[in-house]
C-alpha cells in the first residue's frame, strides 16, 4: 500500500493510553472550541483549525485496537467524548461521527494488512470524511456509484455524493460504492487524490459549520488494496450499525445539555422577573422552576439511556447472535429519537425559560434549535419509535441492514 | 405473622425472590381490585419471602441491599399488583428512620423484628390540618414515665396488617417523634375505611390513637436526623417513583397483550392485526420509551441514593434528593400517560369493566397524588438553578417523610 498522507500539523499525534485520559482530553479540548461556537455558527465557515487540533489531541484514534496500539476505549467512553464535544460544538462533534463509523468498519471487514495500514494513519491524526449518500435516489439508501474494475485489477470511480460531513478537511474520503457484483464496498479515497472535488455547499439552517455538502468523483484511481468489503458486514448479525449510530445520541444530548446550560445562565444573569411573580429575581418564578425541573428530568433521562445502549454495546460478544444485535440495535435507535426529542424541545424551551431578551441575534442562542432540528432530521426518529413499538408488542426485531 | 422468615443473602436473590413473588400475586390482582380486598395472604407471603429486611445492613444481620436493589424490588412488584406493593413503602421508610435515627438498642431490636418477618404500617398523615405536613397529634410523658399518644390519623397504608404502627407525633416541644407502637396496643384502632378510586387494596384508612402507652424503648427521636442534610425524605420519593414505574409498566403490558389478543385492526389501517398497524406500533413504541426514560431516572436517582447514603453530606443529599425529585415526576407523568394511552391503542372494547385495565390508570391516578408532581419538578429546577435543595423538603428543615 501507497505512503500515509499528509497532516495539516505535523505528522505525528500524541497516542491516548486510557479512557479516562479519552474524557480529559475531550473536556480540555471542548473548553478550547466553546468559545467560538456562536462565531463559527454565524459564519458558517469550516473549522480548519479547531479540527487540526482535534487530529493533534489523539482523540481520533481511541477506538484503534490494542494490538494496533490503539487505547481500545469503550463506547460508554466514545459516547461521552461525543457528548461533550457536541456540548461545546456540535459541528465540530458531528464531524468525527463519520470518522469513527469508518474506522469501526475497518475492525470488522478490513484485511490484516488494510488495518496495519489506516489504523496506524489514524494514531498518526488522520480523520476519515464520508461520500455515501446521493441526493435524488429513490431513497436515502440507495446509491448509483459504481467502482468500474481495470486491466490491473484496481478500480475506477465516478459520482456525485452529498451530505459528505466532514469530506472537506478529512485526509482520507470513504466512498460508498457498488462493485462488480453489486456488492456494496467502502473505497478509502485520499482527500486530495486527482479527480476528488469537495464543494462546500452546505447550507443547512442549523450544523453549519460541518461542510456536509457535495463530493464529485470524476475517474477517481481506486487501489483494489484501499476497497473493503462493506457488505460482509451484513452478512451475519452485526453491531456496526448501532455503533454508528451511538455518536448521533451523543450529539444531540450534548446539544441538549448546552442549551439548557445557556437557558440557566441567561436566567440567572440576564433575565428579569416577571412583574406579576411578586419576586426580585427571575430565578425565584416557581413557574419558571417547575419548567426547568422538567427539562432537567428529560435531559437526564437522555443521558441516562445513551449511557444505557453504550453499555450494551460494550457487553456485546465478539460474534453476536441476532437477538443481542438486535437488542442493541433497539436501545440505540430508542435512545436516539428520545435525545433527539429532547434536544429539540430544550432549544425552543430555553426561550420561554430566558425571556425575550434572549431573542436578540447578538446572543445566537437559537443556533441550539437549528442544531438540534437539523440534526435530529439524520434519520426519521418515528421509524425509531415504531421499531421499538414493533418489538414490545410483536416481538419483531430490526432487520440486519444499514439503518438498524 | 409467621416469625419464620427467609434471610435473603444478596441483592441478586432478593431480585430473584421479588420476580418470583410478582409472577405468584399477578394472577389475582384484577379480582383483588374488583373486591377492594387487602392482599393478605400475598403480605403473609411478602413476610416469609425475607424481602422486608433487605436493607437492614450485614451488621444487623440483614442484606445490606443497596436502594438501587430495592427500587428494583418495589418496581417488579408494583408492575403485578401496584396496591400489593404499596404496602411495604412506609415500611422501608420507617425502618430506615430506625437506621438513621434509632439508639444501638432500638435497631438491633427492631431489625430482630424485622428480620422475624414483622412489618411495619404507619400513622404519619392527618386530615385537616392547614397543610399536609402539620400534625396534631400529641405525644407526652405520665405520671408512670412512659409516654401517652393522642391523636387521629390517615392514609396509613398497611397498618390494618401490619405489625407495628410507627406514628408521628409532637412533644411538648412541638418536635417530630416517630413512636413504633404495636399494633395491638390498647387504645390504637384501624379502621378499613379507605374508599378511593384507586389502590384500593392499601387500606390507607384512619388510625386512631386514644391515650395509647408507649415506652422509650419505641420512641425514636426523627427530629434530630431532619436537622442536618440528610436523604430520609428523598428516600420515601425514591420508592414511591420505583411504585409509579412498576405501574407504568404493568400497564404497558397489560395493554399490549389485549392489543394483540383483543383488538380488532382499524379498517382503513389494511393490515390484518392491530398490533400492526404503523400508527399503533409508533405510539407504543413513544411509550415504551417513556417508560425506560423513567426507570433510566429512577437507576440513576438510586445510585446517586446509594453514593449519599454511604457518605452523607449537603452536596450529595442535595444531587441525590434532585435526582429522585426528576425520578419521582416523571415516573408518576408517565405512569399516567401510559394507563391512560393504552385505551387509545387497544380501542372501545377495553373500557369494558371485564377488560381489567382500568385498575392500572386508576392505581397511577391515585397513587401519583402522593404528593404534588409540580413541586417535584419545582424542586428539581431549583437544584439545576441554585445548586441547593429547597429547605422546605426536609433538607435542615422541619418536613417530613412519607
Amino acid at each position: 500500500m501507497s505512503a500515509a498522507v499528509k497532516l495539516p500539523q505535523g505528522d505525528t499525534a500524541p497516542v491516548i493510553a486510557s479512557d479516562a485520559e479519552a474524557i480529559a482530553v475531550a473536556t480540555a479540548y471542548a473548553a478550547g472550541i466553546a468559545p467560538g461556537a456562536a462565531d463559527r455558527d454565524r459564519s458558517g465557515a469550516h473549522p480548519f483549525a479547531e479540527l487540526a487540533a482535534l487530529g493533534a489531541s489523539g482523540l481520533l484514534g481511541i477506538r484503534v485496537p490494542r494490538g494496533f496500539g490503539g487505547a481500545d476505549v469503550s463506547h460508554v467512553t466514545v459516547a461521552e467524548v461525543f457528548r461533550i464535544l457536541s456540548a461545546a460544538d456540535p459541528s465540530i462533534g458531528q464531524i468525527p461521527q463519520n470518522h469513527f463509523v469508518f474506522l469501526e468498519a475497518l475492525r470488522y471487514v478490513a484485511s490484516p494488512e488494510q488495518q496495519r495500514f489506516f489504523f496506524a494513519e489514524v494514531l498518526r491524526g488522520a480523520r476519515f470524511g464520508n461520500a455515501q449518500t446521493e441526493r435524488g435516489t429513490k431513497h436515502a439508501k440507495a446509491i448509483n456509484t459504481r467502482l468500474l474494475p481495470q486491466p490491473n485489477g484496481d478500480y475506477r470511480v465516478s459520482g456525485t455524493k452529498f451530505y459528505c460531513t466532514g469530506a472537506l478537511s478529512a485526509q482520507w474520503i470513504p466512498v460508498l460504492a457498488l462493485d462488480e457484483h453489486d456488492q456494496l464496498v467502502l473505497a478509502y479515497v485520499e482527500r486530495h487524490a486527482e479527480g476528488v472535488a469537495v464543494i462546500d455547499d452546505w447550507n443547512g439552517i442549523g450544523q453549519r459549520a460541518t461542510a456536509s455538502g457535495t463530493v464529485t468523483l470524476a475517474d477517481v484511481a481506486v487501489p483494489r488494496a484501499r476497497v473493503v468489503p462493506h457488505w460482509r458486514l451484513f452478512e451475519s448479525p452485526q453491531i456496526w450499525t448501532p455503533i454508528a449510530n451511538l455518536p448521533h445520541v451523543a450529539i444531540d444530548v450534548g446539544i441538549a445539555e448546552a442549551a439548557f446550560a445557556d437557558a440557566l445562565d441567561f436566567l440567572r444573569h440576564r433575565a428579569r422577573p416577571w412583574y406579576e411573580a411578586g419576586y426580585e429575581r427571575a430565578v425565584d418564578d416557581p413557574l419558571t422552576l417547575e419548567r426547568v425541573g422538567r427539562l432537567a428530568g428529560r435531559l437526564h433521562a437522555a443521558h441516562a439511556l445513551l449511557l444505557d445502549a453504550a453499555r450494551h454495546l460494550d457487553a456485546v460478544p465478539a460474534a453476536p447472535d441476532e437477538a443481542t444485535a438486535a437488542q442493541a440495535s433497539l436501545l440505540v435507535g430508542q435512545a436516539k429519537a428520545y435525545a433527539g426529542d429532547v434536544a429539540v424541545e430544550i432549544g425552543n424551551d430555553l426561550f420561554a425559560i430566558a425571556g425575550a431578551s434572549a431573542a436578540d441575534a447578538a446572543h445566537d442562542l437559537d443556533r441550539h434549535w437549528r442544531n438540534a432540528r437539523t440534526h435530529t432530521l439524520h434519520d426519521p426518529n418515528r421509524w425509531r419509535y415504531h421499531r421499538f413499538g414493533d418489538y414490545v408488542l410483536n416481538g419483531r426485531l430490526p432487520p440486519n441492514n444499514r439503518a438498524n | 405473622m409467621s416469625a419464620a422468615a427467609h434471610i435473603i443473602a444478596s441483592d441478586a436473590e432478593a431480585i430473584a425472590v421479588a420476580t418470583a413473588l410478582a409472577a405468584e400475586i399477578t394472577p389475582g390482582a384484577d379480582e383483588r381490585d374488583r373486591r377492594h380486598q387487602h392482599p393478605l395472604a400475598q403480605l403473609q407471603a411478602l413476610g416469609r419471602s425475607g424481602l422486608l429486611g433487605i436493607i437492614i445492613p450485614g451488621e444487623l444481620g440483614g442484606t445490606g441491599a443497596s436502594f438501587t436493589t430495592l427500587a428494583e424490588v418495589l418496581r417488579l412488584l408494583a408492575a403485578a399488583d401496584a396496591s400489593f406493593a404499596q404496602v411495604p413503602q412506609p415500611h422501608y421508610v420507617t425502618l430506615l428512620a430506625v437506621l438513621l435515627a434509632g439508639t444501638p438498642e432500638q435497631q438491633a431490636f427492631f431489625a430482630a423484628e424485622v428480620l422475624a418477618g414483622k412489618r411495619f404500617g404507619n400513622a404519619l398523615s392527618e386530615r385537616g390540618t392547614r397543610t399536609s405536613m402539620d400534625y396534631r397529634t400529641t405525644i407526652r410523658r405520665d405520671p408512670s414515665g412512659s409516654w401517652r399518644i393522642n391523636g387521629t390519623k390517615f392514609y396509613c397504608t398497611g397498618s390494618i396488617s401490619a405489625d407495628w404502627v410507627p406514628t408521628y407525633a409532637l412533644d411538648a416541644e412541638r418536635r417530630l417523634l416517630l413512636a413504633y407502637v404495636p399494633r395491638n396496643a390498647a387504645g390504637l384502632q384501624v379502621l378499613d375505611d379507605w374508599q378511593a378510586i384507586g389502590q384500593r387494596g392499601t387500606a390507607s384508612g384512619t388510625v386512631t390513637l386514644d391515650d395509647v402507652q408507649v415506652p422509650d424503648a419505641y420512641v425514636v427521636a426523627l427530629w434530630r436526623a431532619l436537622e442536618g442534610p440528610q436523604i430520609w425524605n428523598a428516600f420515601a420519593r425514591f420508592l414511591h417513583a420505583a411504585l409509579d414505574v412498576g405501574i407504568a409498566e404493568g400497564a404497558l403490558h397489560a395493554g399490549a397483550t389485549f392489543l394483540r389478543t383483543r383488538t380488532r385492526p382499524w379498517s382503513e389501517a389494511g393490515v390484518e392485526r392491530a398490533s400492526d398497524e404503523p400508527h399503533i406500533l409508533l405510539r407504543y413504541g413513544q411509550l415504551a420509551t417513556e417508560l425506560a426514560a423513567a426507570t433510566a431516572l429512577l437507576r440513576r436517582a438510586g445510585h446517586l441514593l446509594d453514593a449519599a447514603w454511604r457518605n452523607t453530606d449537603a452536596d450529595s443529599a442535595a444531587r441525590a434528593s434532585a435526582a429522585v425529585a426528576e425520578a419521582k415526576a416523571y415516573a408518576a407523568e408517565t405512569a399516567v400517560t401510559i394507563a391512560s394511552e393504552i385505551f387509545a391503542a387497544c380501542g372501545t372494547s377495553a373500557a369494558d369493566e371485564s377488560s381489567g385495565l382500568g385498575r392500572h390508570w386508576r392505581d397511577a391516578r391515585t397513587h401519583s397524588i402522593h404528593d404534588p408532581v409540580r413541586w417535584s419538578h419545582h424542586s428539581a429546577g431549583y437544584y439545576a438553578v441554585h445548586g441547593t435543595f429547597p429547605r422546605s423538603r426536609g433538607h435542615g428543615g422541619a418536613a417530613a417523610a412519607r
